[in-house]
């Protein structure tokens, strides 16, 4: 099994929803299940059916393992809520494919919360 | 022909308005045709060095018209404003990023001055190029926690952050409680007004804001100053005139961020009122977000056709609060006694 290893960086406030830590080291395995399953241990994934990790994925496995609280404020109907910029790479995601940019070794995700206020 | 349709979204899939493409064309920047995007404003691609450029323009679109232009001597147009410049700060997002961006476009000499001294300017002192466009620029932060119990005092904070960072400018704190206490404004206020001699305030409303504010203060009686929340003007008692102009309301937040980030700002964020539920300015600003996300147009629309807004009648006068155009027949508006009592 091939893991990806990830640098993810919170700004804007965000970092408060993850213990507080603006930059985190992940490893994700490089297939994941398709529906996005973070429970699924990567060993047991004969029989379901797989993907690319991508974005999409990264999203739940933050959610369900290093948000501390209020997931409402990180994602919405699969994707991060409004207000919250992702950067790839220091690229907008929207050149990317957003939640289907398929993750690769070493990349740099930036999540940034824009409700700061004026 | 009466139509069948329903025009609910959650049945009818075709009700709902068909999203375009996140950008056009192609993924090269749209400025310099050369360069790799790095950012999507309004489905138009931008690199990172053509970045800064875009914004620069805008601000200087928006703030130049207002600063009265010298008798030009030369064939480089300059400017020169007649008063000086104030600029109001909250620590967020918008005002971080305007008080940079004034300080970049307009103030960069300065700094220059500062670290090797008069003689080295290029042209020396007396150069157009090197006259700065208003004498003095200042920027005033007001504390508003004696207003809301449980919120931090945080004029130390943001005087450290200004005076860090923008070491060009003067810093004045104040209180919101001083524009209630006539004794202040005899001891301090007045002087500090004659003092500072601006005929400019800029504040760092961005155009997702602007758009928020507009919705919001529509949606609860507002409509009448609906051209206020764009520009503003005070005649004092000496006849001079104060403009409040908001030179980021071509600026979307999402710009304003990209520029925080790539420019390593420290944004310390605006505080939330304690206490305060979930009001129409909130369900405001989470609906027009969504649009910035999902239709990026459509906030510069709701902009754009509110500017083109007028009443259809004459103020009556301001309002003694926030001194906006009072509309007639306002106090008509009273409380009808309930009838069982």
């Amino acid at each position: 099994m091939t893991t990806i290893s990830l640098q993810v960086e919170f700004g804007g406030g965000l970092e408060l929803l993850f213990s507080n830590r603006k930059r985190h080291t992940l490893t994700l395995p490089s297939m994941v299940p398709f529906d996005n399953n973070t429970k699924v241990l990567p060993d047991a994934l004969s029989g379901v059916e797989t993907k690319p990790a991508d974005i999409e994925y990264l999203l739940y496995h933050l959610r369900d393992h290093l948000l501390q609280e209020r997931p409402e404020l990180f994602m919405e109907y699969k994707t991060v809520r409004p207000g919250i910029l992702v950067l790839v790479n220091n690229t907008d995601w929207e050149l990317e494919g957003e939640g289907e940019y398929v993750l690769q070794n070493n990349d740099e995700i930036v999540f940034i919360s824009t409700l700061h206020g004026g | 022909m009466v139509s069948e349709s329903c025009g609910n979204p959650s049945v009818e899939v075709e009700a709902t308005m068909s999203r375009r493409p996140k950008y056009d064309k192609s993924k090269i920047c749209i400025k310099c045709k050369v360069n790799n995007g790095a950012i999507v404003v309004r489905h138009a691609v931008y690199c990172k060095e053509c970045f800064p450029a875009l914004l620069s323009s805008k601000v200087k679109r928006i703030l130049e018209p207002h600063i009265n232009p010298k008798p030009e001597s030369s064939r480089k147009k300059s400017l020169k404003a007649s008063g000086n410049l104030l600029v109001g700060f909250s620590g967020g997002l918008g005002s971080t990023t305007l008080l940079d961006l004034i300080s970049r476009i307009y103030l960069s000499n300065r700094m220059e001055i500062k670290e090797e001294g008069v003689a080295k300017l290029r042209g020396g002192k007396g150069h157009p190029r090197n006259e700065p466009v208003w004498e003095k620029v200042t920027v005033c932060y007001v504390e508003i926690a004696a207003g809301f119990s449980g919120m931090t005092d945080r004029t130390e904070t943001i005087q450290q952050l200004v005076q860090e960072n923008f070491e060009a400018l003067d810093f004045i704190p104040l209180r919101i409680e001083n524009a209630f206490d006539p004794a202040w404004w005899d001891r301090v206020g007045g002087k500090l007004t004659s003092d500072m001699n601006a005929d400019l305030i800029n504040d760092g409303t961005s155009l997702t804001s602007l758009s928020i504010n507009l919705i919001s203060s529509i949606a609860q009686g507002g409509g009448f100053s609906v051209r206020e929340e764009a520009q503003e003007e005070w005649k004092s008692d000496s006849m001079e005139t104060v403009r409040l102009i908001r030179p980021l309301q071509e600026i979307t937040m999402k710009e304003c961020s990209m520029w925080a980030w790539w420019n390593n700002l420290r944004v310390l964020g605006k505080q939330r009122h304690p206490g305060v539920k979930q009001g129409i300015g909130a369900l405001t600003k989470d609906f027009i977000v969504g649009l910035e996300r999902d239709y990026p147009s459509t906030v510069s629309t709701i902009a754009r056709t509110c500017a083109k807004l007028a009443p259809r009648v004459g103020a009556l006068g301001s309002c003694i609060l926030c001194e906006r155009p009072l509309q007639p027949g306002v106090q008509e508006w009273i409380r009808l006694p309930c009838c069982n009592r």
